[in-house]
């Protein structure tokens, strides 16, 4: 896009960077600092003293299971709505994009309360069916989805469809396949969404055992057994997971974000 | 057999089976209702006897002849409408010619010392005036007959015949006609479950209140005849058993209802004495058949969805209506999901929020609107919203910066992108470990930013800690973590606006200025306005990062709705006014999340045209 803009270019270039760098420096500096703290003097007795402070595992392994429970969830939720509403003409189907944008509505504190009234009666707090069973729709996934299933050229299914195939076959022989990218998208999304979910897995849970790893530090804001670069380096764990993800799928989550908001 | 015919009698079949279902249900509850009053009633004789008739003069047990006269006197008495049968150990006493107890039967009340139900009639052990041994029983019969006939289900099941004719002979015409009967059809369906329940409702309260008559009527009985029981009415707790006797006043005749502690009781006055008054007070029978109604309107709503069903498979071409079931198959478990975990919470809410609801408490009353009132009345909430919508301040700031940013780098891609993906790292990685990061460096003492004031000369500022920085303070953590997700969004919003609108107001001279202003911008419109209307409504739900960094403090500065909310919930305990407030939140997004709906609703539109 520089290409063709002749001296003007230049000049802004040198403004763009001028403003870009320091600005993602700027960005970056907690993270500097969060990382810094936690490693600056003896940085191994730092972490194992904010793994050990609490149990620090479980959280990783609670956060890790709904968060891959919930992503996966999710994206087969969202892809077989997302067809249905995308490909199918069917009776109904105009009141369905209504009802399903209307679940946008609500505001997460009230169907916190209670969904936890309901999971309580059904003795689910505590446990993982309780944690995830409240997550597998996402509204936003299915529309996202069903943006990206629309954009499928007909010719493919019209194919299958002389072939005989129903449309059953046509969803896992040619629409999954060829929407891999779309249901990495969401997957990411979904995956990050739940490791940063917060008020949920705080309400659903009593015993620390079955805390998420969010939920789980958020308890050191009052506990001062572990000092400064303790918890500096609990809050590094915390974040490694989610922005190494990131960092290899970075693509998919711009393509996600920009999809979400312009479409 | 024609297919027309076939969906006749399939909605027809559906009818029935829609009509008989909730009648089978309510009758079967009539008599669980008539039994359960025969068994208070086995045991208030049994009580009565035991305390109005004298004892024998060796022992605890009763003297036969005085113990005849009371129980034919009560059978007598014109008012009790109770139907029973003493007997002295198997004789029986008031119908003499009645068959005697089985002997097993005896036996089986000397074992266990329980009101039961034979099958026939309700039994309940007769001790004697010790309390030590079963000397007899008590059978009382329920009064079948004599409860009030179903008169609103009958006149509604009428308008239902009615209804259901029209709409089922419409079946297998145009497909107009049977639109136009089904609303009539449906609505007549929903009379009918409402009916059967209202009748269902009256006849447990008539159950109560007979319970209540036949108790008063007995207790007056026995005040009568021992005059001992006048100035200790705690001797007539035999009578009253699951009942309770509390002072009162004079009262009419009839049974009410009011609240005590909480709870709905049935009530009654009954007059002890002259001049001495006190209320008996059993639970309503009524109180535990709401859990019936979704019941009865299911099953009524069974014949008008069958005639939806066999009027739309009538009209639907073959191809239409496979696929309509394709796709629903397609649609059930995000349907389900969200049928299960959003819809009926909502519902759920709306119920608790007009009930006083702590799960420490038993007892859920309902109290109308008064957490509505009370939540209002609270300046908590209003200092609360306030915050809250100062705190959204921040989204058209950010907004400004990241539009301003993905301006000034749109030409450089790379950079872009760089940067982009540099600022969105706040953005997906952990709220509660950012928010500890950001405590640190906001930490008066030893926090990066108060350090670099001190170098440079400048007072410290407790930024947390003071009531006049807290807010504002968050609100940077805030921006800092949505710029990179904005900048990307209008990022993309760039790439899509075609070059030759920029070139061509380049060709006509615009400045760098007017090109923002008269075609960037314009365009980028509807994405400016998706982030400002989803990044308010995401403001407004801030939770995790005030809870975490001030939670609420300092002396309430940065409160917020969601963290009033869950302290109302999770705190103090009360779930109702928690739920009021929620839903009072929900209804002040409403109009902001109205616009977004109507925004995606257009981008909708704009595909299928």
């Amino acid at each position: 896009m520089t290409r063709g803009e002749g001296g003007r270019g230049t000049r802004d270039g040198w403004l763009a960077y001028a403003l870009g760098l320091p600005l993602a420096v700027l960005a970056l500096a907690p993270f500097l600092y969060m990382v810094v703290t936690a490693v600056r003097d003896q940085p191994i007795e730092t972490f194992v003293a904010a793994a050990t402070t609490m149990p620090f595992d479980r959280f990783l392994l609670t956060s890790l299971v709904l968060s891959l429970a919930v992503a996966s969830g999710q994206v087969f939720t969202s892809a077989t709505a997302a067809y249905a509403l995308a490909r199918l003409r069917f009776a109904g189907r105009e009141r369905v994009l209504l009802v399903y944008l209307s679940a946008l509505m609500a505001p997460g504190i009230l169907l916190a309360i209670p969904r936890f009234l309901l999971i309580d009666a059904l003795g689910w707090v505590d446990r993982y069916r309780g944690l995830v069973s409240t997550e597998l729709v996402s509204v936003t996934g299915i529309f996202l989805l069903r943006q990206f299933f629309r954009t499928i050229p007909r010719d493919l299914e019209d194919a299958a469809r002389l072939e005989g195939a129903r449309e059953w076959t046509i969803f896992w022989r040619v629409i999954l396949p060829v929407s891999r990218p779309a249901l990495v998208t969401l997957g990411v999304l979904a995956f990050a969404d739940q490791w940063r979910s917060f008020l949920w897995p705080l309400v659903a849970t009593r015993a620390e055992s079955m805390r998420p790893v969010e939920v789980g530090i958020a308890d050191l804001r009052g506990l001062y057994e572990l000092s400064g670069p303790g918890q500096m380096a609990a809050a590094t764990l915390a974040v490694l997971p989610v922005v190494l993800v990131y960092c290899v799928a970075r693509r998919y989550f711009v393509r996600g974000i920009s999809e979400t908001g312009l479409r | 057999m024609t297919p027309v015919a076939r969906w006749r009698g399939g909605a027809l079949v559906a009818l029935a089976v829609g009509v008989a279902l909730p009648f089978g249900v309510a009758h079967e509850l009539r008599g669980r209702y008539q039994r359960a009053l025969a068994l208070q009633e086995a045991t208030a004789v049994a009580g009565y006897i035991a305390v109005v008739t004298p004892r024998t003069r060796t022992g605890a047990a009763y003297d036969l002849p005085p113990l005849l006269i009371r129980a034919r006197a009560l059978d007598q008495l014109p008012e009790f409408s109770g139907r029973f049968e003493v007997y002295h150990a198997t004789a029986p006493l008031v119908h003499a010619t009645a068959p005697p107890l089985p002997t097993a039967t005896l036996q089986r009340l000397r074992r266990e010392v329980a009101a039961h139900w034979t099958g026939r009639e309700a039994l309940a052990p007769l001790l004697d005036h010790d309390g030590w041994a079963v000397v007899g029983a008590v059978a009382a019969r329920p009064a079948g007959d004599e409860e009030p006939a179903p008169l609103w289900s009958v006149a509604a099941l009428l308008l239902l015949g009615i209804a259901a004719t029209q709409a089922l002979r419409t079946i297998g015409g145009p497909r107009h006609a049977w639109r136009a009967a089904l609303g009539p059809y449906g609505m007549v369906a929903a009379l009918y479950g409402a009916a059967v329940f209202a009748d269902l409702r009256s006849a447990a309260r008539a159950t109560t209140d007979r319970r209540l008559y036949d108790t008063r009527l007995l207790i007056q009985e026995a005040a009568a005849r021992v005059p001992e029981v006048r100035g200790a009415p705690g001797d007539l707790a035999p009578i009253a058993r699951g009942a309770q006797i509390v002072p009162g006043d004079s009262g009419s005749s009839a049974a009410w209802r009011r609240q005590a502690g909480g709870v709905t009781r049935a009530a009654v006055a009954v007059r002890f004495t002259s001049g001495r008054w006190v209320e008996l007070r059993v639970p309503p029978a009524e109180a535990g058949v709401i859990v019936w109604l979704p019941l009865t309107l299911g099953c009524a709503a069974l014949g008008p969805l069958a005639a939806l069903l066999a009027g739309w498979s009538l009209t639907a071409e073959p191809e239409w209506r496979r696929e309509t079931a394709a796709a629903w198959t397609f649609l059930a478990p995000s349907a389900l999901l969200l049928a299960a975990f959003s819809a009926i919470p909502v519902l759920l809410a709306l119920y608790v929020s007009v009930h006083g609801w702590s799960p420490i408490e038993t007892a859920r009353p309902f109290v109308g609107l008064a957490n509505y009132v009370h939540v209002v009345r609270d300046p908590l909430t209003w200092s609360a919203l306030g915050h809250t919508a100062v705190y959204a301040l921040y989204v058209p700031i950010a907004l400004a910066l990241a539009l301003g940013l993905a301006v000034t780098l749109g030409r450089h891609p790379r950079l872009t992108g760089f940067v982009s993906g540099v600022l969105l790292l706040p953005y997906v990685s952990s709220v509660v470990a950012l928010a500890l990061v950001w405590r640190w460096l906001y930490h008066p003492d030893l926090g990066v930013i108060n350090q670099l004031l001190t170098r440079a000369r400048l007072t410290p500022v407790d930024w947390l800690g003071n009531p006049k920085t807290a807010l504002a303070a968050l609100m940077v953590v805030a921006a800092w973590m949505q710029l990179g997700y904005q900048m990307t969004v209008f990022a993309a919003g760039l790439r899509a606006i075609p070059r030759v609108y920029l070139d061509a107001a380049r060709v006509d001279g615009a400045s760098a200025w007017q090109r923002f202003w008269r075609v960037t911008f314009p365009l980028l419109r509807p994405v400016t306005l998706f982030l400002l209307v989803t990044g308010m409504i995401g403001a407004c739900q801030v939770f995790a990062l005030v809870f975490v960094m001030t939670g609420g403090g300092p002396a309430h500065a940065t409160d917020v709705i969601v963290t009033r909310i869950y302290r109302t919930a999770w705190e103090l305990l009360q779930f109702g006014e928690a739920s009021a407030l929620a839903l009072l939140l929900c209804a002040l997004l409403l109009g902001a999340t109205w616009s977004q709906l109507k925004l995606l609703d257009r981008r909708v539109e704009y595909d299928e045209g």
